[in-house]
């Protein structure tokens, strides 16, 4: 049924004329790398030739000095500027004792044979820590001119630091990431909001990942014959030497890095991604109504799907493919179709955790543990989230290629936005991280979790080395972006927030944007200024709690003194105006004010809706632009106020508390009892068991 | 060891009033950091609209944000109470269960119940309070050598590309350690059973004896405490069945069966506790008979002193 109704709906889209894609086909190839590459496993070292084709994209600038990025060089020794930011320690993993990384340019040529090498030097843009050799830069002989290329040969050698941070082994795992000399991205004036040309190369930093240019690459990958691997982009050749080894050749177009991994013990599991069968043709309709788009501008592409699995986590398997699945299907929907033909899911070796959780064009690292293939532990979804999360990078960093040093949010919390929406459309609100023994909770409650009144001394938009302390980049890159989204799309709509995302998607694909190009577009679709916002929230670091300070409502009292009218002066005593009040109270037919304060707490202001609940009647609703200190809402009318609640759909996620928004008039013993019978039982059982030892 | 559990059994099932009194004192006890939790929750939750996922669910971002509204750290300080309240529990131990097996000891005396729990907690007092520190001291070294032991062995395979070695690394340790820590506790059982039966002064020398005696019927003696731990799991396994596939506790009725509920899981751990000595009990009088027979106590009255001469 399912695919003769998608076939009846292709059909009627072929007749149905399709507008033009306004989906980038090719990034604007600046770089084009040819490496051939072998891998020692007993060293645990990489052997490489590496020819760099680097185009000049300004149309004005001449380029006399190019800068390289030497990522390796970040696990040299312990004055590097990674590990004294780092202290040797990041994403809970520890670098290991004496297994440093490195990596030595052993020659540097042009392809006219012209030696570079002696010209090579290492600088330090950020700190000026002379210790840290990431960064290498050299003057060139003769500049390249604006739209002019230049053709360089580069060896070098790499040694590949035991698995931390990303890269390196574990055993015979190796996670082969940011291993070559890789160019930096010049950005001419004009780019990325630059009022002169100039190279964005940045020291490898504890708390950043990467910028690189867009282009292709075509790599060779020498390894053991017995060793199963998996690379960035499609194998398109292979080949068995004498000695024992087998060399792949792997090819990418518009993707600005290139990761690789082997492993003997990998199970490979395959599955391919269908546009037609993975997708209904309900849900097609309904994204391309939420977008305003064509059925054929948000149809999808099939997708093969590699997954190389540890053994141990085989009953997994399933559970990774349907979660690539569900990240190529609902990124896809609501940004565009994922471009490429592969996409490979690598399961880390035991022990080799740190290179887990990470992206890379087409190739993402998932995160497992064996305990997740068993009750209860298969009830978290953790698994899910990490792959999902991962494959969503393919399209906030592989795609839409952002500065993760100086703007991580833009990937990292546009990232962790995408996930929660597409963890919910998967496992429902609420749920989507566990759902067990009557505990839930979901993604968007784990980043809510995270939100402090305290957490208010840096801001979003700042470069990801500069936190202080370093531990909240996290918070700042993550978490708290995903609830700016979160909030702004509770406030424009669904509809129109989608709409921003997708076109915010369309027009930087495979390009480099800038917060302030997020901003520009969503005024532009919005009609509004939205800067307020992104001033406090994004440039700013203040906290938005809104409460209920105040809720009263009580009868109106019947007037009492002394009172002239048409029959003369009349005097009502105290007591007869409070027995007509109790009297009205009575009859039901007393009138009660009700008067509620609505305080802004948070420097923050933000529009809201307040709720009112008045005894059997409907819900009121009314807006307050957020502004003043505190609102004061008054009413009279013949039903008395049951509660009011500020932001009552819970719409505004970046509120750092929602348990204050409500009040009512009236005690409800009931959650207090529930919990504290449960805090009773637990405290009852210890007390018991250690009483009676 | 069936008749022996049967015993047991038979004895916590006559003795209700002591189970009650025992669960009576520890509840009250357990009112020392639950009380002012009610206090603090019912201020915090009671008036608020949001708090009624609080009965669907366990929130945690609900316990954050009251926790962050609060901001006097009373969290922390309901923790400090709890943890004071098991170090009384604990203490307390050793003069419960003087009273504990003078009342098993003594179900043919015609005193009232209370009359036999105070004296036996206040006669057995002082040596129990000994007893306890040589079986918390000894246990507390055997345990960390133990742990260090099993740990250095194991550790080799939590480094191993074998994943679940890690796991297993880990279940051997524990249940090493769990099997020495039941062995000086049941050296600590049985010693407090010799002290009762036998009135014996020399604490360190009961406690050997009785870690002698456990090692010796090593079978039964870790047979029978597994039996009430499986008992008590059945109990827990059936509570938690209940709590997840009952409607949510969202009406005061569901609230109070939930309590009621929560309750008799936890009388029948005293009643599991109490049993299990009384099994023990019966097998140390089968397996360790007493050479001369003797009341627990002697009491003294004045009826037994003979008029002056």
């Amino acid at each position: 049924m399912r695919s003769m109704a998608s076939v009846i709906l292709f059909a009627a889209l072929a007749v149905v004329p399709a507008k033009a894609d306004p989906l980038p086909q090719k990034s604007d190839q600046v770089v084009q790398y040819q490496i051939a590459v072998s891998l020692d496993p007993a060293k645990k070292q990489l052997q490489g030739t590496e020819r760099l084709t680097w185009r000049n994209p300004s149309t004005t600038d001449t380029v006399g000095e190019l800068r390289f990025h030497l990522y390796l060089n970040a696990f040299k020794n312990t004055k590097t500027t990674f590990v004294k930011e780092s202290g040797g320690q990041l994403r809970g993993d520890e670098m290991a004792e004496n297994a440093w990384g490195w990596i030595d340019v052993t020659s540097l040529k042009t392809a006219a044979g012209a030696d570079l090498k002696a010209g090579l030097t290492f600088i330090q843009p950020d700190d000026g820590n002379n210790d840290d050799q990431t960064v290498a830069s050299v003057v060139l002989p003769e500049p390249v001119p604006p739209g002019g290329s230049i053709t360089l040969d580069i060896v070098f050698t790499a040694q590949l630091p035991q698995v931390f941070a990303r890269t390196g082994y574990k055993d015979d795992f190796f996670l082969v990431g940011q291993w070559f000399p890789k160019i930096g991205v010049y950005e001419p004036a004009g780019m990325r909001g630059q009022t002169q040309g100039g190279w964005n190369c940045h020291q490898f930093h504890a708390n950043s990942e990467f910028y690189a240019d867009y282009g292709s690459f075509r790599v060779e990958i020498t390894i053991p014959s017995n060793y199963v691997m998996g690379a960035t982009g499609v194998r398109t050749n292979q080949r068995t030497n004498p000695g024992g080894t087998t060399t792949y050749v792997y090819e990418q177009a518009d993707v600005h890095d290139f990761a690789w991994t082997a492993d003997p013990d990998y199970v490979v599991i395959t599955a391919k991604f269908s546009a037609t069968e993975d997708v209904s043709p309900a849900e097609y309709a309904r994204i391309a109504k939420l977008l305003g788009r064509s059925l054929d501008e948000v149809k999808l592409s099939d997708v093969d799907i590699t997954v190389l699995l540890q053994p141990d986590h085989r009953p997994q398997a399933q559970r990774h493919v349907d979660a690539a699945k569900a990240g190529l299907k609902w990124f896809g929907l609501w940004y565009g179709r994922y471009p490429y033909k592969t996409l490979t899911v690598v399961d880390p070796a035991p022990g080799g955790g740190g290179a887990g959780g990470m992206e890379y064009p087409t190739f993402i690292t998932a995160g497992s543990s064996w305990l997740l293939n068993y009750w209860p532990f298969d009830k978290l979804h953790s698994a899910e989230a990490v792959t999902i999360h991962e494959f969503g990078h393919q399209f906030w960093y592989a795609m839409v290629g952002n500065n993760e040093f100086e703007e991580a949010w833009l990937d990292e919390g546009f990232n962790t936005y995408s996930t929660a929406k597409t963890m919910t459309a998967v496992f429902g609100r609420d749920r989507t991280m566990l759902e067990f023994l009557g505990i839930s909770l979901g993604e968007w409650d784990v980043n809510r979790l995270s939100n402090s009144p305290t957490l208010k001394y840096n801001r979003i938009l700042q470069n990801s080395w500069s936190y202080v302390p370093p531990g909240t980049y996290g918070f700042y890159s993550y978490q708290k972006p995903a609830l700016v989204l979160g909030t702004l799309e509770g406030y424009i709509g669904e509809e129109m927030m989608a709409r921003i995302m997708r076109t915010y998607h369309e027009r930087w694909r495979f390009k480099h944007p800038r917060s302030e190009d997020f901003f520009a577009l969503v005024n532009e679709l919005t009609g509004q200024d939205f800067g307020w916002y992104f001033d406090q929230v994004v440039r700013g670091g203040d906290v938005l709690d809104y409460d209920i300070s105040s809720a009263t409502t009580r009868p109106v009292r019947a007037d009492s003194g002394v009172f002239d009218g048409p029959g003369g002066r009349k005097t009502v005593s105290e007591e007869a105006a409070h027995k007509q009040t109790e009297d009205a109270v009575k009859a039901k037919t007393a009138q009660y004010e009700t008067s509620v304060v609505v305080r802004r707490r948070g420097e923050v202001y933000f529009p809201v809706t307040v709720a009112f609940k008045f005894e059997g009647k409907p819900e009121v609703r009314m807006t307050w632009d957020g502004v003043a200190r505190t609102n004061t809402f008054k009413f009279v009318r013949p039903e008395k106020l049951e509660w009011a609640d500020v932001d009552p759909d819970r719409k505004v996620l970046l509120d750092v508390n929602w348990l204050n928004n409500g009040r009512r008039i009236e005690d409800d013993l009931k959650p207090s009892a529930s919990w504290t019978s449960r805090w009773l039982f637990l405290v009852q059982n210890i007390v018991t068991t250690l009483g009676l030892f | 060891m069936l008749a022996s559990i049967g015993h047991g059994l038979r004895a916590a099932g006559t003795q209700r009033k002591l189970v009650l009194l025992l669960w009576a004192w520890y509840g009250l006890l357990s009112f020392v950091p639950v009380f002012p939790a009610f206090v603090w929750l019912s201020s915090g939750l009671n008036m608020r609209p949001a708090s009624a996922t609080a009965l669907q669910r366990f929130d945690f971002g609900l316990l954050s944000e009251l926790s962050n509204y609060d901001q006097s750290g009373v969290f922390g300080l309901l923790v400090v109470a709890a943890m004071a309240a098991m170090v009384v529990a604990l203490v307390s131990s050793t003069f419960v269960m003087g009273g504990v097996l003078e009342v098993l000891g003594s179900e043919d005396e015609p005193r009232m119940f209370m009359h036999r729990f105070s004296r036996g907690c206040g006669h057995f007092f002082w040596r129990f309070v000994r007893l306890a520190l040589i079986a918390g001291i000894s246990l507390a070294i055997v345990v960390g050598i133990v742990a260090a032991a099993v740990g250095a062995m194991t550790a080799p395979m939590g480094k191993t590309e074998w994943e679940p070695g890690w796991y297993l690394a880990g279940l051997i340790t524990v249940v090493s350690i769990a099997i020495a820590a039941a062995y000086f506790l049941l050296g600590l059982d049985y010693a407090r059973i010799r002290v009762a039966r036998d009135g014996s002064r020399g604490m360190f020398k009961a406690y050997v004896a009785s870690l002698g005696f456990v090692a010796r019927h090593a079978l039964p003696a870790y047979g029978l405490g597994l039996t009430f731990v499986a008992a008590l799991a059945g109990v827990a396994l059936l509570y938690l069945a209940y709590e997840t596939n009952s409607p949510a506790a969202a009406t005061t009725g569901a609230i109070v069966l939930l309590l009621l509920f929560q309750q008799i899981v936890v009388i029948a751990r005293v009643f599991a506790r109490v049993g299990l000595i009384g099994a023990e009990r019966h097998y140390f009088a089968l397996a360790s008979p007493a050479a001369t027979p003797a009341p627990a106590v002697v009491t003294v009255t004045t009826a037994d002193v003979p008029p002056p001469v």
